[in-house]
């Protein structure tokens, strides 16, 4: 992939939070010059019912290699079907992002999981490998996109946090994986896309302001929207950071996520749009997913510069 | 001057060249950068700003509603 793109007309950024009827999420990121996919991105993965959303999107989108991809954390409902995203999608030049799981907390994964992931470890031993190690306050990838203006388009990690897992390495505390969930920014012109993975209240407690300096437009609510990840709309509001338009979130509806009094801390924060890839309310006879489809127009010539649709089983939270 | 056809994927390589990538083959005529200015990144929005948003349901589209 090189790290400059071109456009003449129109430069948007469309970001699909995918979610399924029970658990279960993925993101695809496309940049679209002039209307068309320049450079493409999916973080984590999963299928069930034979519905795989992400390869559906891609495949729609004419993409055939992406140029990006994050694996968040081994656990299963971020990872069913990435294997069919490594082998279909992947090419030597995708940059492929995972964390640093150590190898005593390897138990706490599912078999398949592990084994995917033990494998990509092994692409990184072999020394030619574009597979990487995601850590905090990390620059993943970054283009130029050139046209009448320049925008600068960059993906960094803002976690896991490296002195967690480092004390969980020296105490030898095996870890059931969320302290090693990767946490990503995109900075897209003067758009800000966060994406909070299964990210946890210990990491969010040891953000640094310094980093998050910039008013932030999109949060994909860490966990499914679960109390264990609560913090992060007090956490940004004490760096003086006005709340995103828009938060959304996956369902976990084993562990009845997400938790209503959370959502309700983004909407006290004064978040104006909240999206559930899933209604709460069990409804037969409708979609097995739900797609939120987000788009940022990088110029700023819209009247809106960001749009969403709601998909399948998507909804808007009131 | 460049003609932008949807159908291909449009790449500036790092010699500064265009590549319009296609399934069966590709061509590179040269093109010069466009631009010399400042990059417009997060570091140029003003603090506290926030960009219009809405909702576009595509089922009520759908629905006619």
């Amino acid at each position: 992939m090189a790290n400059k793109i071109l456009y003449s007309e129109t430069l948007i950024l469309e970001v699909y939070l995918i979610g399924y009827a029970s658990q279960g999420e993925s993101i695809v990121f496309l940049l679209k010059a002039d209307g068309h996919v320049s450079y493409a991105g999916v973080v984590d993965c999963y299928e069930c019912y034979s519905i795989n959303k992400t390869i559906e999107i891609l495949t729609s989108e004419g993409v055939e290699k992406i140029d990006f991809l994050c694996w968040t954390h081994p656990h299963d409902d971020h990872t069913l079907g990435l294997n069919k995203i490594l082998d279909t999608f992947c090419s030597d030049n995708t940059k492929i992002w995972i964390t640093d799981i150590y190898p005593q907390s390897y138990d706490n994964y599912s078999q398949p999981s592990i084994k995917l992931y033990k494998s990509l470890k092994d692409r990184i031993k072999s020394g030619n490998s574009k597979v990487k190690i995601a850590t905090d306050n990390k620059l993943l990838a970054t283009l130029k996109c050139y046209g009448l203006q320049t925008y600068l388009f960059e993906i960094w990690s803002f976690a896991p946090n490296s002195t967690i897992l480092t004390e969980r390495k020296e105490f030898d505390k095996p870890e059931k994986g969320n302290p090693y969930s990767i946490g990503l920014s995109i900075f897209a012109g003067r758009f800000n896309i966060m994406l909070g993975g299964d990210v946890e209240n210990e990491t969010i407690d040891r953000f640094e302001e310094e980093y998050f300096d910039t008013p932030i437009d999109y949060i994909k609510i860490p966990h499914h929207g679960s109390s264990s990840g609560d913090m992060l709309p007090e956490k940004l509001d004490l760096f003086a950071l006005k709340p995103p338009n828009i938060a959304t979130s996956t369902v976990f509806t084993g562990h009845d996520l997400p938790e209503d009094k959370v959502l309700q801390r983004y909407k006290k924060w004064g978040t104006s749009e909240i999206y559930i890839t899933h209604g709460l309310d069990c409804v037969a006879n409708r979609e097995k997913y739900g797609v939120v489809l987000t788009s940022f127009d990088i110029l700023e010539e819209r009247e809106y510069p960001i749009e969403t649709i709601l998909l399948g089983n998507s909804i808007s939270y009131n | 001057m460049i003609e932008f056809k949807p159908s291909y994927k449009t790449i500036l390589s790092n010699n500064d060249r265009i590549t319009h990538e296609k399934k069966d083959g590709s061509f590179t005529p040269k093109y010069r950068l466009p631009n010399t200015g400042g990059v417009i990144d997060r570091r140029s929005r003003v603090p506290g700003s926030r960009f219009k948003s809405r909702l576009i349901d595509e089922r009520i589209k759908k629905d006619g509603k």
